[in-house]
């Protein structure tokens, strides 16, 4: 017995590289199902075995009706990984979403009641990136883009060192008014400097999270960004917003992730249904051009690979 | 469980250990789905649609959900034939499910010379002509919609390989069965039906197509019923086996297909939906043989042929 035990060691550590890719599918029940704001729902999952894995940035593929009504999955961002500091009770860890009601799919998903399953998929697709020498990260959420974002605070704080590097993170929360004004408490629990805009001027700046980031721009620190990346500008909300940001990041040499939403298939890139167009490295001009996929290669992009039509 | 049932089946000389296939454009190259199902209980593997050069495809919005069903008009972007040799075949290789290259091409010259250079690649199983493609010679149209033409095609492609020949068959024309006639009398060994239905989807608030190519292909379980029906009547007239498709999505549906004549059944969208889709289909259709003690999946397109219509 024990010659066997030991000779299973070595052959743990020769597993092929695309073994460790570890996704997962299955039946998770549902924790939480609140309303949060107007039509906003945070869900609550015991997913452990996603929970374990997930980065922020990355997305659950969740089948929200057993028929053919919707027949696809709808994705959602991974918008709390609950308990992950818990590394000896690994059964603690839940995976939370947290949702806008925009049609069929997510009024299915609001209606689901605490205790029943749901079939989900994940973690899918890229994560955000934290480059080595991040010091400050910029989150600038739009709307209901709030919900990877917060994921991405959690996953920062975390993998600051205490002493050695403190890293920052500044949040611009963008809504069109006060309710619609999304986890502004979750971000100050976790140390984050918040601002607020409004469209309607009912709380905080008056204007889009992307005119306050313009106003805020020399309050930031930003480096010498060919030199070392000391601060990177992460956003997630409606399209104008994060072309906007693209330009403006790009103009000022800012480096920017963005997380890019669209419809999508399978969610794993066997469809090619999700393309959206990107730069060619080789960068010959203009028309040159090719089609990524936001489910594989993303849904987290380089602000400035990204083609806007 | 006590009866022991035979799942194996034989299309177009190549065996398989179980009658579910999955279908093409909807499994990637294979490795997108690696880490969801044990890629060697698959009953065949079909690419994505290669062609000579690679394409880019389409302009997104590529894909709109409808209602039980998916528009799609991806515009076959794939990797060419040669960076598909290098880089993809050599992942699909390690498996002992048999590769099934689903080729297409906008000429009838691109066709062969893909089947020539496939001829000389060992992990190649056999070949899926997709005669949908745009044929430019003919203005766009699609070759699959005109017998004359796909039987000249097929017998092309015929001398240029010896791999088993499939021809994947368009629903998108007046009588499929003289489609399927032309494709057996150019040398074909089996048949593959259907590719999507063509179709459209409006969104009104934006007051544009649903899809940036305004019209697309269907599938899902919207079509099944259209499917079902034109693998009945191809099975029942052309000796070629009949690989069928269109909407499977559980067991039942695949037992229906094997009823209606099909020697073996592909599955498409549902592996959007469900990664182990063709897993646990090919389960559940061993389920339905021991409950009906039938011992052999084979006896099940005997019902169908025997069908006849009164008028
Ligand atoms: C990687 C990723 C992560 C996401 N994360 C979140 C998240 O954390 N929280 C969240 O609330 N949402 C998120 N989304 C968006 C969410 O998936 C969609 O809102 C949801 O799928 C809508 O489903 P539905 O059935 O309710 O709406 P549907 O009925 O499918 O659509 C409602 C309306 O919106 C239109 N529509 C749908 N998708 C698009 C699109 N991509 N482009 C243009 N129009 C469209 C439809 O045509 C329709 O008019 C994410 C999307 C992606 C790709
Ligand atoms: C996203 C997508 C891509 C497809 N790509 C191809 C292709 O490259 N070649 C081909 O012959 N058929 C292609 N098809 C058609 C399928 O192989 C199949 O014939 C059709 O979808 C019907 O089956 P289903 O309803 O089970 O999906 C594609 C289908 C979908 C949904
Ligand atoms: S959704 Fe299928 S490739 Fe992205």
């Amino acid at each position: 017995m024990k010659k066997s035990a030991k000779a299973l060691k070595p052959k743990l550590r020769t597993v092929k590289l695309s073994e460790l890719v570890l996704m997962w599918q299955g039946k998770v029940r549902i924790l939480v199902n609140e309303e949060v704001g107007p039509s906003c729902f945070r869900m609550a999952l015991e997913a452990p075995q996603v929970a374990s894995e997930a980065r922020a940035g990355q997305f659950l593929h969740v089948r929200v009706a057993a028929g053919y009504s919707p027949l696809l999955r709808r994705p959602f961002s991974v918008h709390r990984i609950s308990g992950k500091l818990k590394v000896e009770s690994l059964k603690l860890q839940n995976i939370e979403i947290l949702y806008e009601v925009v049609g069929k799919g997510t009024k299915t998903l609001a209606e689901k009641q605490v205790g029943e399953e749901l079939d989900i998929l994940g973690p899918l697709g890229n994560g955000f990136n934290l480059p080595g020498g991040l010091e400050t990260a910029i989150l600038i959420a739009g709307g209901i883009g709030v919900a990877p974002l917060l994921a991405l605070a959690e996953e920062i704080v975390q993998s600051s060192k205490p002493k050695v590097q403190s890293r920052k993170v500044d949040v611009i929360i963008g809504a069109k008014t006060k309710k619609l004004v999304l986890c502004e408490e979750g971000f100050k629990e976790l140390g984050c400097q918040v601002r607020v805009a409004t469209e309607d001027g009912s709380v905080g700046y008056s204007g889009t999270a992307v005119d306050l980031f313009k106003e805020s721009l020399s309050t930031f620190n930003f480096g010498v960004p060919t030199e070392w990346v000391a601060s990177t500008v992460y956003a997630c909300g409606p399209e104008i917003m994060l072309k906007k940001i693209a330009e403006m990041t790009y103009e000022r040499d800012i480096p920017a992730q963005l997380s890019l939403e669209g419809r999508l298939g399978c969610g794993v890139g066997a469809c090619l249904g999700c393309a959206i167009k990107v730069k060619n490295s080789k960068g010959k001009g203009e028309g040159d051009f090719s089609y990524k996929r936001i489910c594989k290669d993303g849904p987290v992009f380089e602000a400035n690979e990204v083609v806007w039509d | 469980m006590g009866l022991k049932v035979n799942l194996s089946v034989k299309v177009a000389g190549i065996v398989m250990r179980n009658p579910v296939i999955v279908a093409a454009g909807t499994f990637g190259y294979g490795e997108e789905y690696e880490s969801f199902l044990n890629l060697n209980q698959l009953g065949a593997m079909v690419t994505k649609g290669i062609t000579l050069q690679p394409r880019k495809g389409n302009p997104p919005p590529r894909i709109v959900e409808t209602d039980c069903g998916l528009l799609n008009s991806i515009g076959l972007e794939n990797v060419g034939l040669e960076v598909f040799i290098k880089e993809k075949l050599p992942f699909l290789q390690r498996f002992a499910t048999p590769i099934i290259v689903n080729i297409c091409g906008e000429k009838e010259e691109e066709y062969v010379q893909i089947s020539e250079r496939l001829d000389e690649v060992e992990a190649v199983s056999g070949l899926e002509v997709n005669v949908s493609c745009p044929n430019v010679e003919k203005g766009g149209m699609a070759f699959g919609r005109e017998a004359g033409a796909v039987r000249r095609l097929v017998s092309k492609v015929r001398k240029a390989t010896k791999l088993p020949l499939i021809v994947k068959l368009s629903p998108n024309v007046t009588d499929i069965t003289a489609i399927a006639h032309a494709a057996e009398d150019g040398g074909a060994d089996a048949v593959s039906l259907i590719n999507t239905l063509l179709g459209m989807a409006i969104d009104i608030e934006r007051r544009k197509p649903g899809l940036a190519n305004i019209t697309g292909g269907l599938s899902g379980p919207a079509i099944k019923p259209v499917a079902l029906r034109m693998v009945w009547e191809v099975a029942s007239v052309v000796e070629l086996p009949v690989i069928g498709m269109g909407g499977i999505m559980t067991p039942e549906d695949a037992v229906q297909f094997l009823l209606a004549g099909a020697t073996a059944v592909a599955v498409g969208t549902a592996n959007f939906v469900n990664p182990r889709a063709a897993l646990e289909i090919a389960q559940g259709i061993e389920e339905y043989l021991v409950k009906n003690k039938i011992p052999d999946v084979n006896r099940l397109r005997e019902y169908g042929v025997k069908w006849k219509k009164q008028n």
